[in-house]
């Protein structure tokens, strides 16, 4: 009988419940976190081979990983290409005059004369990567970045834009490409989950179906985790100690009777979970805590800013910086609240643009120094990316819509090829030209550095095999140092 | 994790050593094989189809496109078949002539098969050879086979059975060489199993002390017929019912829309169940309840449209750039959830290709889609009063009585001359009769006059659609049918006032929500001057109204208009053009007013009175209610989507002739093919229905299948592992047993009674209900019903979803519902799809994405932190303290007999049982040490209320609490 096949619909197993699931599942689910050696962080030489990792399915990787974690940064609503990694000085010829190229339907299908960029290019650093003036402190590590000028998605809309970059589906209800990587590959930190989500205010359109694990277990979900307030729903005690302890031996009085009446395995495995949450209680100020993180880090990544998105966003980054150190191995950042929407700017480019630049552009330069300096880089894959790009034709007079046919995305660290460019959108950045790419190919490159086949990482479920690359993706090849 | 790992093709390079070694071993398998006399033939289905399913039929299965060397593994005629290179995959009793045992052992990567994943094992490999050397028998895939009948088996210890399932049950395991289960679960642990299983809800201390009664047996008889009549029951099993219908309030996306009235499908979904509909009716009120003849209920006289809400409940996006593929895609979702839930078969998979592993084509799935687009999502207008349907049919037939009597014949066309490029598309000939109609206000004869508000009659309009003849004031939508756009504009010429038309690309609707793309597709009609109670709509003017459909063309789409309140709409003419204006639009009434010869008589007068009375009575009636409801639409076969594109169309396929159904009983497909559907579907001969429906309740009353996966019944599925019991139960539920009659039974027999032993070996066969965990709802319902605050009203709206700073993101409701849910039962709870219950979702309600048949049982942090610190845990805590302290009852001095009898209260609520001393001393000691817990400023009831409300909490995160022995 073919046992793997009896969990079809959504996020189905069995009784999870042996002593090992349990621990498998111990850093996971909605809250998790923590126990002994949280906060010891884990050396990097337990990536490829037979470390007994648990909640994994691949008893190895099937290549020498070059990346141990993933830090997605994610950049809500769709950055313009063309105002930020992708320069197109034809633009300014055109400015304002209708736009020379075929258009194809768009969102709001309310669409203008050509815009420029309003702001200028300068080159960096040894590679001479072009970026904007939108980032003055990006721009200051571009030797790290690759810079994938060809990407594309099949949607125009957010939502399904969004399960399409995240799961590789573009309807709901799919497992997140961070939920397969804890599938696969599961935590380093037996007590931490293998895949969070700090969420920074705007959770993406799409909702958390977005952070699902579809029909992988529960356990590989995204955990939120915020920045302020409560950290992990319900991880804050709600007694004092001493009742709380008072608590404890009375139910463990009690459960004790009844796992020994039952002798049930789902009892005692309840049991050490219950203890296992004590523990959590504990665990997850301490590791969201970022008062002991040294000044000059703080002010590295904007701690001080006078922009509060710049502040939320640098604790996000710093965040990431510390479950990746602990063995984490997705940490998804989302955006926080600007002046007015996300990157989503349909009307007044200038002033939304500049917000959410604002917000994250001395936060990431600082996470990546900042990895650099700990010598985690090298292990950590960034990936900096929206769901689609903008149109090179305005909206209105001063917006621009989705354009999904060519856009800009970035990696860094993580054994990705520093300070490269790879493909090319038209003289206009409307459509990928030269070697565009897929979202399935970004997935297929992202499991690549972390040792992964993307073609032999399955789940079976709804009576066939599900990868999170479904039939496509190719590796980005010039991205691959 | 070892069941896990076996999905995914991983890991280890293959070794062409390991080749060597592995041919070596099946070698001397066989070897001692020959020496020993009882060796078993492989069973196709149970051992040898999921070997070749998994590694073979990916590239040579039932995908005709995906199949590699012409090579078809899955059929004994093709496999056997000479290929080019002279030589058969499968040579039967043959193994030195059968390539494909060469091929799974060869270690040249270029020859060796499969060429990429996992290699067969050892056993594998034997068993095909085996299977040949036995003649490589094919048999037809368990699912597909008709239902047996098969007697009941023998069995050795009969005195164990109470009956028929019993039987089997126990035939099942002393085939394996098991005895009956030594031993029932004690009166209490059998009372908590049957009330939660049966109510969701735990059992009241009455129950308990007239278990424990010794003697009479038929008390547990009478309990379960009393669980079964208790309305919690629907609310129970509808919830199960719920899964498979991925039921939700919102539709996800974006702005996590409403989905409106979504609340009265749950409310008819747990009707059905309580009042024990036929489950054959039961399901094809769901596909097609707007078709059947009526059935009353639920206060209404015809609650089966309601049903068909169940079509409409999943995601969907606002503002699809291209609509088209929205509506492929909505179309699939859908194929999916009627796949998994009627069939047990993923015929979703079958959308581009042929399925790879089971025999469904593609055309299958077009056969269903096709069903699904001609089916329309409409908010419709139900009765509520059951005389309204008379009333209305007597006052339209006595207009048109007088109409005849009258002598009242429609006037001859006005158009001379259409205009080059113009196209009628519809004249609303015969009154529309046409078009499809909701409510009453719509007139339903065609008829040549009005009846005015003043009672006398006016001649009409001729040929139009009229939702004035009867009464302004009649409410109801209508549809016109479904067209095809070919020219750039489309012209309604019409008039009316207060009310709404609008145009349906592709049956989207969410333009409601948001126009974007749809700009102008929805209109209105303002109050026109004169009009009201005695105005003349004759004197309103007629218009036309203009849609660019620039960026539809070849989208097909309709009209619908809607007179929701005092006003009307009449529609005369329905036009389109390659301009945007039509030369001389008056000129396009296809047909003038009525010419009425003679406008008395008695006879007219007579009718005329007649409809004076009825539409008098109709106005009186109850008003309807708004539902979310199904509505015919076109009636237009669906080509294949050539690789799932929605664009490029092969052949058309016949709708609702799914040859996965076999020969059809009925000959003729009318309209969407619903009605079609569900005769094949429920036809007592075929076996996906009953098999995948009794499954589901045995599912979930022993909290594991006959089948494992209820979903899959494919070749990638489980097997049965008691098929003669599937089938003896699916037999019982075509042959017309309904679901409570079906549940009676199980819950009747001793299988369902046995106590779980530990340490039996179940993977192939039948075991007693193990311990299990509670489903989410049961646990909050449970909570809320210890605590005294268990409000057990039915129905309605959900309770407003409450919110936590960690539900975040668009569409968020600006408000947050109560901590407790104003005490009603979980599946009265409003489903957000974007703001599900962290609840809930920790103790695994699935998310409302696709069916789910079978619920995960996670054991993850989450779920102890909810206990532990969850709002409303702690709420509830206090509450039950509350419950328990009332005012006035507290001594200055605490009274240990008061303790010792609370205890023993709060003992027999949270676990239906007594406490042990022990744990009666434990209890008393930690009250003891919460009271001594210094708090200046509390009075003795304060104090009280504080330790009892610590016991409590205590007694929630037990795990005696959740679990069910």
């Amino acid at each position: 009988m073919n046992i793997q096949s009896q969990y079809p619909c959504g996020r189905t197993r069995p009784a999870a419940f042996s002593r090992r699931e349990m621990l498998a599942s111990a850093g996971s689910g909605v809250g998790l976190m923590a126990l002994a050696g949280l906060f010891g962080g884990i050396s990097s030489e337990k990536v490829h081979g037979e470390v007994p990792l648990l909640g994994r399915v691949l008893a190895a990787t099937h290549r020498p990983a070059r990346a141990r974690s993933v830090i997605f940064l994610y950049q809500d609503g769709g950055p313009g290409q063309m105002d930020t990694f992708d320069p197109k000085p034809r633009l300014k010829e055109y400015n304002g005059k209708p736009f020379p190229m075929k258009i194809s339907a768009t969102q709001f299908n309310n669409n203008g004369n050509t815009l420029a960029s309003p702001w200028g290019f300068r080159q960096y650093g040894a590679s001479g990567l072009p970026v904007s003036d939108l980032f003055p402190n990006i721009s200051r590590v571009a030797d790290e970045l690759c810079v994938v000028r060809s990407m594309t998605s099949d949607f125009s809309e957010h939502t399904n834009a969004n399960y399409f970059l995240h799961t590789g589906i573009g309807i709901p209800g799919r497992p997140s490409m961070g939920a397969w990587t804890s599938y696969g590959l599961g935590s380093e930190n037996d007590n931490l989950p293998g895949f969070v989500v700090i969420e920074g205010g705007l959770v993406p359109p799409g909702g958390l179906d977005c952070f699902s694990a579809g029909f992988l277990p529960a356990r590989h979900q995204g955990s939120i985790m915020r920045p302020r307030g409560e950290t992990v729903a319900d991880a804050t005690p709600r007694d004092t100690p001493e009742a709380q302890q008072r608590k404890r031996q009375l139910i463990a009085r009690l459960d004790s009777a009844f796992a020994h009446q039952t002798g049930a395995e789902a009892v005692e495995s309840a049991i050490a979970n219950h203890e296992l949450a004590y523990r959590m209680q504990a665990a997850v100020p301490e590791l969201s805590s970022l008062d002991g993180e040294s000044k000059e880090t703080q002010s590295l990544y904007g701690f001080d800013s006078p922009f509060e998105p710049t502040r939320i966003y640098a604790r996000e980054c710093c965040l990431a910086r510390r479950l990746v150190e602990r063995g984490v191995r997705f940490v998804e950042v989302t955006c926080p609240r600007t002046i007015g929407d996300r990157w989503d700017q349909h009307g007044d480019l200038k002033a939304g643009h500049e917000a959410n630049a604002r917000a994250v552009d001395q936060p990431i330069a600082a996470l990546i120094q900042d990895l650099r300096r700990r010598g985690l880089l090298e292990s950590t894959l960034l990936v900096w990316a929206g769901e689609f790009g903008r149109t090179p034709f305005a909206q209105g007079s001063n917006g621009r819509d989705h354009n999904p046919f060519g856009f800009t995305v970035w990696m860094a660290g993580g054994g990705i090829k520093p300070g490269t460019s790879i493909g090319a959108t038209d003289e206009f950045g409307y459509r990928a030209v030269e070697s565009p790419y897929k979202i399935h190919d970004l997935h297929a490159t992202l499991m690549h550095q972390m040792g992964v086949d993307h073609r032999r990482l399955t789940f079976r479920s709804g009576g066939r095999d599900h990868r999170l690359t479904d039939v496509h993706g190719e590796l980005i090849q010039g991205a691959l140092l | 994790m070892d069941e896990l790992r076996g999905s995914v093709c991983d890991v280890q390079p293959v070794l062409f050593s390991s080749y060597i070694f592995k041919g070596a071993m099946v070698g001397l398998l066989l070897i001692g094989r020959a020496l020993s006399s009882d060796v078993k033939i492989p069973d196709f289905t149970r051992d040898v189809r999921p070997v070749l399913a998994a590694k073979c039929y990916p590239c040579h299965g039932p995908d005709g496109e995906a199949r590699k060397a012409g090579l078809r593994l899955d059929r004994f005629e093709t496999a056997t078949l000479r290929l080019k290179s002279g030589r058969s995959a499968i040579s039967p009793k043959n193994r030195g002539e059968s390539e494909i045992l060469k091929r799974v052992v060869n270690p040249d990567p270029e020859l060796h098969m499969p060429p990429r994943g996992e290699p067969l094992t050892f056993e594998e490999v034997d068993t095909l050879t085996r299977w040949i050397e036995s003649g490589a028998v094919y048999s037809e895939p368990w699912a597909f086979r008709s239902l047996s009948d098969a007697p009941l088996p023998a069995v050795s210890n009969l005195d164990w059975c109470f009956g028929g399932i019993d039987q089997f049950v126990l035939a099942s395991r002393e085939s394996r060489g098991w005895a009956a289960p030594s031993r029932d679960v004690d009166s209490s642990g059998i009372l908590r199993r049957l009330s939660f299983d049966l109510r969701g809800l735990p059992p009241e201390a009455a129950d308990l002390s007239e278990m424990r009664e010794e003697g009479e047996g038929d008390r547990y008889t009478r309990l379960v017929d009393r669980y079964l009549a208790d309305p919690a029951f629907g609310e129970r099993w509808g919830r199960h019912w719920l899964d498979l219908a991925r039921y939700a309030e919102s539709l996800g996306h974006e702005f996590d829309f409403d989905i409106p009235y979504a609340w009265r499908y749950r409310d008819y979904v747990i009707d059905a169940l309580n009042t024990d509909l036929a489950p054959s009716r039961f399901v094809s009120e769901q596909i097609a309840g707007d078709l059947l003849t009526p059935r009353a209920g639920m206060g209404l006289p015809n609650a089966a449209p309601l049903g068909t809400a169940w079509w409409f409940l999943g995601p969907a996006t606002h503002a699809p750039v291209d609509v088209r593929q929205d509506e492929a895609d909505r179309t699939a979702g859908a194929v999916d959830v009627v796949g998994r839930t009627f069939f047990g078969l993923s015929i979703a998979c079958a959308r581009c290709h042929d399925h790879k592993f089971d025999p469904i084509p593609t055309r299958d799935f077009y056969s269903l889609a096709g069903v699904i687009r001609n089916t329309r999502r409409i908010e419709g207008f139900l009765d509520t009063d059951p005389d309204a349907v008379g009333y209305a049919g007597v006052a339209y037939r006595a207009l048109s009585a007088a109409s005849v009597a009258g002598g009242v014949v429609p006037r001859a066309s006005m158009i001379a001359d259409r205009a080059a490029g113009v196209e009628v598309i519809d004249a609303a000939a015969n009154g529309g009769a046409e078009w499809s109609r909701s409510g009453h206000a719509f007139d339903t004869s065609g008829v040549g006059f009005r009846l005015a508000s003043d009672g006398t009659l006016r001649t009409a309009e001729s040929g139009t659609l009229d939702s004035s003849r009867l009464s302004h004031r009649l409410t109801g939508s209508a549809r016109s049918r479904d067209f095809t756009v070919s020219k750039r504009y489309l012209h309604l010429r019409l008039r009316g006032s207060e009310a709404a038309f609008r145009l349906s690309i592709d049956n989207y609707w969410l333009d409601g929500r948001v126009s974007l793309l749809f700009e102008g597709f929805r209109r209105k009609l303002a109050r026109a001057d004169g009009v009201g109670a005695t105005g003349d709509p004759r004197n309103v003017a007629w218009k036309l109204e203009t849609f660019d459909l620039a960026r539809y063309q070849g989208e097909r789409v309709h009209i619908e208009v809607l007179d929701e309140g005092e006003g009307w709409i009449e529609v005369d003419t329905v036009l389109a053009s390659d301009s945007a204006t039509v030369p001389d639009a008056g000129g396009w009434d296809t047909d003038g007013p009525f010419e009425a010869s003679i406008t008395s008589g008695a006879t007219v007068e007579q009718a005329r009175l007649s409809a004076v009375e009825a539409r008098r009575a109709l106005l009186e009636c109850k008003p309807a209610i708004r539902a979310l409801v199904a509505d015919e639409g076109g009636a237009l076969d669906e080509p294949v989507h050539l690789r799932g594109s929605s664009r490029k169309y092969g052949e058309p396929s016949p709708r609702a002739r799914l040859s996965i159904l076999g020969t059809p009983p009925v000959e003729k497909v009318s309209g969407s093919g619903r009605l079609a559907l569900i005769a094949s579907l429920t036809d007592p001969a075929r076996p996906f229905l009953w098999r995948t429906t009794a499954n589901r309740v045995w599912l979930k009353l022993f909290g594991r299948g006959i089948v494992e996966t209820p979903d899959d019944f494919g070749q990638l599925g489980a097997s049965p592992w008691s098929a003669e019991l599937l089938d003896y139960l699916a037999g019982k539920l075509a042959s017309g047993v309904t679901f409570k009659q079906l549940i009676r039974e199980i819950v009747l027999s001793h299988a369902y009674r046995a106590a779980p032993e530990i340490g039996e070996d179940l993977s192939m066969a039948w075991g007693p209900v193990p311990v299990r965990r509670l489903d989410a709802e049961v646990i909050r319902d449970t909570l809320l019903s210890s605590a005294r605050v268990l409000d057990r009203k039915a129905g309605g709206v959900g309770v407003q979803a409450r919110l936590t700073e960690h539900m975040q993101g668009r569409g968020r409701p600006g408000t947050s519902g109560p901590v407790d849910g104003a005490g009603r039962r979980s599946v009265y709870l409003e489903s957000r799809r974007n703001f599900l219950d962290p609840f809930l979702q920790a103790f695994d309600q699935p998310p409302p994405s696709t069916s789910c048949g079978r619920r995960h049982a996670s054991n993850v942090p989450a779920q102890a932190l909810a206990f532990l610190n969850s709002e409303l845990v702690h709420l509830l805590a206090g509450r039950w303290a509350e419950a328990m302290v009332p005012e006035g009852s507290v001594a200055r001095v605490p009274d240990v007999g008061v303790d010792r009898s609370l205890i023993g209260q709060l003992w027999l609520t949270a676990y239906s049982r007594s406490p042990r001393d022990t744990e009666l001393e434990a209890a008393l000691d930690f009250l003891a040490a919460e009271r001594a817990v210094a708090d200046v400023g509390l009075t003795p009831l304060q104090r009280d209320r504080r330790a009892y409300t610590a016991l409590n909490h205590t007694l929630f995160a037990s795990k005696e609490f959740v679990f069910l022995r």
